[in-house]
């Protein structure tokens, strides 16, 4: 249409492609900001969609709801109470050594706790596993016989202070007398374990 | 493109009009000496940036037809160019258009070639437009702006000979086939009484002049079109018909000239070149004159209007896009709120109902899975009673046997061979399954130096522990002699009762679930 372009045809354009440069760009920043807009509205709308669908869902669960805190407050409850549920209860496990160790008839029981962290042992698959933490205790003890060891263990369970995870023993034969002597310590044992807690302070550890 | 100044010049004057909203918004007529060209450029100087048709009516024309030998795209434009220069060295206002093609073996091309031959007669008028910076759109001649009469007047006469009078004189312009053949211009007569006759002894001319060139045959008959736009040819049709029978005449009074065109009866006294500048503003004809230097400034405006148009559709594209968006964003705004008061509402009602269930410490799922992952826990404790009691019982049916250390574990390592890649397996244990473990470290007593009887010992000790339900797998992970050729062996075979001991490792794996 117009050849041979010369230096008097392109000042000729200058305003006309100033304003078209303009106009597009006014045009860009109009279709991106309303675009912005609609897609944030989109997003809202589809966030306050599920958010219905959950408020209805809830509401339409609710008589199974009522069902599920008939059913499992009392266990929880229980849990509560014994410790599992909430911050540590340490003393409260210290007391439990020293009485199963007094009644097993024990020499004593030395005990090392670690810090709590989190237990990756169970809970796979259950939403409350992340906040389930484990305190590991390490227990030596003198015995008479193996069987020392299993009533110590009996009795620890036997007390309401919690939940605690056996993940080994070790028990050692200091001498080598073939009888062992009565009243005397001839086995000691080691043994590592895991007091178990739920963490409801809303942390989740790594 | 709406406003544009149109011009007819001839030789004496020159006739300009402004084109606007369709229709001639005043006529001007300005002298060919300075002092009309002073005018003339006053007359422009209201104009800003609008466009010019300029129109020509002067005897200084030349119409031919050329054959031409059948030739396409740039073959063709070359030929014509040749041909143009050939024929019109004086000039730079030339147009052609391709006609027809002929009938014979050879379907030769037929042009049409145009010039003004006196281009000085536009030079005043042209520079007061440059002066004034107005873009030329095109140079076209008066007699190729006429054809729109045809169409106008839905003529379909194969001989037809269109008679108008402006300010440069009478012009003939004959049609063969409704397609341009011939035009004259006569100079106007200044006494009336006899200016009929002469006109109509023109026509009569014209009429010799197209049977001598054999365009139309004596016995064709030749139909007249008359366009009288000021009532001063009524007696033409009388003086052209007497005695010429083999020419009919037609007459278009003022009135109708008016009515047929839908111009203004005042823009018809304007100037009496009103009507061609209408039908000019109405649409320009395909021959365009002027050379591409005098419309160079029509380029450029046309590029800018439509650069200015791409603008507009750019913006307009936007507005619309964005007010999609706009409405979509509104609409979307309203289901928001529609959607919050029905999830109130659920909430409300929700909250309704729970206000009567029993008071929970935390929510309905935590509560449940507290209670499950206790009761997992529990149903996974072990104790090392299990391993003890299988050791216990192998031992007592194991004399010579006699253990010095136990180990028992229980977590998620594999199988003692799968312990072989223990680096396989996390040092948290949260992959695999919980299996107890047990780890016997032991030895022949009394030993006498007897390997072979001590190994038996061992193996039917390790058999004893196999044998029972629960356990998956017993491995001898250190015998008291290894008699396996992948190893070195050494010892001696002096005073075997006091050589040292018979000691042994064992590994069992406890099977999945026990």
């Amino acid at each position: 249409m117009m050849p041979n372009l010369t230096f008097k045809d392109l000042l000729s354009m200058r305003m006309p492609l100033l304003v078209l440069g303009i106009v597009i760009l006014l045009s860009a920043s109009l279709i991106k900001y309303t675009s912005s807009q609609h897609a944030a509205a989109e997003v809202d709308r589809v966030a306050q969609a599920g958010a219905l669908e959950d408020a209805r869902s809830r509401f339409q669960r609710s008589g199974d709801e009522r069902e599920l805190i008939l059913r499992y407050l009392p266990d929880y409850q229980k849990l509560q109470q014994s410790g599992f549920v909430g911050s540590e209860r340490r003393i409260e496990w210290i007391e439990a050594l020293r009485a199963s160790n007094k009644k097993a008839g024990l020499f004593g029981v030395t005990y090392q706790m670690d810090v709590r962290k989190p237990f990756p042992l169970l809970g796979q698959g259950n939403p409350i596993a992340p906040s389930l933490r484990h305190s590991p205790m390490k227990l030596s003890m003198g015995l008479v016989h193996e069987g020392d060891l299993l009533r110590f263990l009996q009795l620890l369970s036997a007390q309401p202070i919690g939940i605690y995870f056996l993940t080994g023993c070790t028990i050692d034969r200091p001498t080598r007398a073939d009888a062992p002597a009565p009243r005397h310590a001839n086995l000691t044992a080691q043994c590592d374990m895991s007091w178990l807690t739920v963490d409801t302070s809303g942390k989740t550890g790594s | 493109m709406g406003e544009k100044i149109l011009v007819c010049v001839s030789a004496d004057q020159a006739s300009a009009a402004v084109w606007r909203g369709k229709r001639l918004a005043g006529c001007h007529l300005f002298d060919n000496e300075p002092e009309g060209w002073r005018a003339f450029s006053n007359f422009l100087s209201a104009a800003r940036g609008t466009p010019v048709h300029i129109m020509v009516d002067t005897v200084d024309e030349d119409y031919r037809f050329e054959t031409l030998p059948h030739a396409k795209g740039g073959d063709r434009a070359e030929m014509v160019a040749r041909k143009l220069k050939q024929l019109y060295r004086g000039t730079s206002y030339f147009s052609y258009s391709l006609q027809s093609r002929e009938a014979d073996k050879r379907k030769d091309d037929r042009y049409l070639f145009a010039a003004f031959t006196s281009p000085d007669l536009l030079s005043p008028w042209l520079k007061a437009i440059n002066d004034h910076g107005l873009p030329v759109a095109g140079v076209y001649s008066l007699p190729m702006v006429s054809a729109v009469f045809i169409t106008h007047l839905k003529l379909k006469h194969p001989n037809l000979l269109l008679v108008t009078k402006g300010s440069a004189g009478v012009r003939q312009t004959f049609f063969k086939n409704l397609k341009f053949r011939i035009s004259r211009l006569t100079p106007l007569r200044e006494t009336v009484d006899s200016a009929d006759q002469h006109y109509a002894d023109e026509v009569s001319n014209t009429r010799m002049y197209l049977d001598a060139l054999t365009i139309t045959h004596v016995d064709d008959t030749l139909q007249v079109v008359v366009l009288d736009q000021d009532d001063s040819l009524a007696g033409l049709p009388a003086a052209i018909s007497r005695g010429r029978p083999n020419m009919r005449c037609t007459l278009l009074s003022r009135a109708e000239v008016s009515a047929r065109f839908a111009i203004a009866p005042t823009d018809l006294d304007a100037s009496p070149d009103a009507l061609p500048l209408h039908l000019l503003g109405e649409s320009a004809p395909q021959h365009n004159f002027a050379p591409s230097q005098v419309t160079r400034g029509f380029q450029r405006y046309v590029g800018r209007r439509l650069v200015y148009a791409a603008s507009a559709a750019v913006l307009g594209i936007a507005l619309i896009w964005s007010g999609v968006n706009v409405m979509n964003t509104m609409r979307a705004g309203d289901e928001i709120s529609s959607l919050r008061r029905k999830t109130q509402e659920f909430q409300q009602q929700y909250q309704q109902v729970t206000a009567q269930f029993p008071q929970a410490p935390t929510s309905t799922d935590n509560l449940r899975n507290t209670v499950e992952i206790a009761q997992q826990i529990r149903e996974s404790m072990r104790s090392p009673e299990a391993a003890l009691l299988l050791v216990s019982r192998a031992l007592d049916a194991s004399p010579g046997i006699q253990l010095g250390r136990f180990e028992w574990a229980y977590d998620r390592r594999g199988s003692i061979a799968a312990d072989a890649a223990a680096a396989s397996v996390p040092a948290d244990g949260s992959s695999g399954i919980l299996l107890q473990r047990a780890h016997l470290y032991g030895e022949v007593k009394p030993f006498n130096g007897d390997f072979k009887g001590a190994l038996q010992q061992i193996s039917a000790f390790a058999s004893l522990l196999a044998s029972t339900a629960s356990v998956a797998e017993v491995h001898a992970l250190r015998l008291p002699l290894n008699a396996s050729s992948e190893t070195a062996l050494s010892g001696s075979t002096n005073t075997p009762g006091e050589s040292g001991s018979a000691e042994f490792e064992l590994a069992v794996v406890f099977k999945d679930g026990t």
